[in-house]
């Protein structure tokens, strides 16, 4: 049971693509108010999935979002495959991880040299960036296209992929072509090793905050697909149990609503996910994670870009390990007859966990669902962030600075492309 | 990454399936077949943000087709080539920070840009674009395609055969 105040009936769910704007008052030195409001219209996805076949549900809910939409399939067929009593083989679940690693290695390289890294070396934006470190910003597309390549591999296209149903893929690719994508992502792996040394080598903030980190665990592997959620602070539980540990509010400036753990902000994303999860990582990304010098887990949230950077490279090792296994199947998914019942859904999407829930009826069409992306996940995390980093930044600053200083700490976190983008319009309130 | 070798000339259609962004994607499929694949490549990309790099890379001719919104009259045909195109896609809304403008700027900076870039688009109004407007659209894409081609023959760089 869900204790948010919302109106149930007109669930919301409203991603964090277009403008945000913080407001910020300050008095006698001191925050009286901060407020990250996000105005994007609510999309009602959840309401639209209501009445459809199960069927269409992986291609609907891929329309979330354009960056991580194999995290909303994957989410989304774990929960309906528990309800249709489906026990995906272990090709569909290597293919389910390789399929992720795809777009972790797209979203997070996309997020470091487009919309991260320009903050930490003084650049307004990266295409300023790329006149002064054109082959830093080559080479970071050359690893987003090798994540698009892993995507379009299994998804036959790498935005909205078509490849993914109920019961696993459409198809199994030929072993020529897996060996061809073998090879092209191993002759890049040299530059993902040198992306993870020069992410720690950039100029990072150095202060540190008390904040809970939540993420999938005890899965016997990196989480990418599966796992319990688990916490910096014991929370240890199956992913049915959510709803009642986490409740979703909202909150009358954003459109995305805010989830709390018993009340309290907490962390999702890349760096959560290391932080419980070090001993898991693939030994070649721990080796390189000595070699880099950054002491994990950390408490510093921006370590977060060296984090995306060495999921980038666990990533990689992954995918080469799945693909040099590789052999092609006859039985790419696994058919099931429709059932009622309700199941739930966890994957690591780039930036957290997603968090599916759906009721089907006898005949397998949707009677409820529910989807709690990390953004909202992360909003409460970011408000708190803010108000911390911006009291140990400097309230008396140029309102220019306090703007700059705001929009790194909230790009920090990658809520989404479009938020993350130079959106801020800053409005302070001094008496 | 590309799966395979692109042709030197290549059509990239710009927009969603769904109305009213969908220009790119029904000029794509008008598109689609008139030319010899080994020769001309149409594809329809759906916001393709900075993937439009990846697209463009190796090509010879880039055609970028798209709607517009720059207050001139709905429906008027805009032909845009070489830094004339600036001006115009600045005006282009894009659903995402990483839009067709920067992403043309930062391909321009990383050099990445092709030889011969072309943008052909329609002026985008209050009601989807008509029947014979997407005819117009298509009509001029093809010709500007066929001229690249026979640049192309012309050319003595080009390769024998």
């Amino acid at each position: 049971m869900t204790n948010r105040t919302v109106n149930l009936n007109v669930p919301v769910l409203a991603r964090v693509e277009g403008e945000g704007a913080l407001d910020l008052s300050i008095a006698n030195g001191e925050i009286s108010e901060l407020r990250l409001r996000i105005f994007e219209p609510p999309r009602l996805f959840e309401k639209f999935l209501e009445g459809r076949h199960y069927m269409e549900v992986p291609d609907m809910v891929a329309r979330i979002c354009g960056i991580c939409p194999v995290a909303y399939q994957m989410s989304a067929v774990q929960a309906l495959e528990s309800v249709l009593g489906i026990e995906p083989t272990p090709w569909i679940g290597d293919m389910r991880r390789l399929f992720y690693c795809g777009e972790w290695i797209e979203s997070h390289s996309l997020h470091i040299h487009l919309l991260a890294a320009p903050d930490f070396l003084g650049f307004s934006n990266a295409i300023d960036m790329a006149c002064k470190h054109p082959e830093i910003v080559r080479r970071g597309l050359k690893i987003q296209e090798a994540g698009n390549a892993i995507i379009s591999f299994l998804g036959g296209r790498s935005v909205h992929p078509v490849g993914v149903r109920v019961g696993g893929f459409w198809h199994a690719p030929s072993a020529a072509a897996a060996a061809k994508l073998r090879e092209e992502l191993k002759a890049l792996l040299p530059e993902v090793e040198a992306l993870v040394l020069w992410t720690a080598a950039l100029p990072l903030p150095d202060e540190t905050q008390d904040f809970e980190c939540v993420s999938l665990g005890r899965a016997g592997e990196y989480p990418i697909t599966r796992g319990r959620i688990v916490s910096s602070r014991g929370l240890d539980i199956d992913i049915a149990e959510f709803e009642r540990e986490f409740q979703e509010n909202h909150v009358p400036h954003s459109t995305a609503l805010h989830c709390h753990h018993r009340g309290q902000d907490y962390l999702v994303g890349p760096l959560a996910r290391i932080n419980l999860n070090l001993d898991q990582l693939p030994a070649p990304t721990r080796a390189l994670l000595e070699k880099c010098g950054v002491r994990l887990p950390s408490s510093n949230i921006f370590h977060s870009i060296v984090a995306r950077a060495l999921e980038i490279h666990a990533a990689f090792v992954e995918a080469i390990r799945l693909l040099e296994a590789y052999e092609p199947t006859d039985t790419p998914y696994l058919e099931a007859s429709p059932r009622a019942g309700t199941g739930f859904g966890a994957s690591e999407a780039p930036r957290g966990i997603l968090w599916h829930r759906y009721e089907l009826d006898e005949s397998g069409s949707i009677v409820s669902a529910r989807i709690v992306p990390p953004t909202s996940q992360n909003q409460a995390r970011i408000e708190a962030d803010l108000r911390a980093s911006l009291n140990r930044f400097g309230l008396d600053r140029p309102e220019e600075k306090i703007r700059q200083h705001a929009e790194t700490v909230i790009r920090n976190y990658d809520p989404c492309i479009s938020c993350a983008t130079h959106f801020l319009k800053l409005k302070i309130d001094r008496p | 990454m590309n799966a395979h070798i692109h042709p030197p000339v290549r059509i990239l259609c710009i927009g969603s399936p769904a109305e009213p962004d969908n220009l790119g994607f029904l000029a794509a499929h008008a598109l689609m077949g008139k030319f010899d694949p080994e020769k001309v490549e149409v594809v329809a990309l759906d916001r393709p943000g900075p993937r439009l790099i990846e697209h463009m890379r190796g090509a010879d001719t880039v055609i970028l087709v798209d709607a517009v919104k720059s207050g001139a009259p709905a429906g008027t045909l805009h032909k845009l080539e070489g830094r004339a195109l600036d001006g115009m896609v600045m005006h282009h809304t894009s659903s995402h920070g990483f839009g067709l403008a920067e992403t043309l700027a930062l391909a321009d900076r990383l050099g990445d840009l092709p030889k011969h870039l072309k943008f052909i688009g329609l002026e985008a109004g209050a009601k989807p674009f008509s029947a014979d407007e997407i005819a117009q659209l298509v009509k001029a894409v093809a010709e500007e395609a066929g001229a690249a081609l026979s640049s192309q023959a012309t050319s003595p760089q080009a390769e024998p055969g």
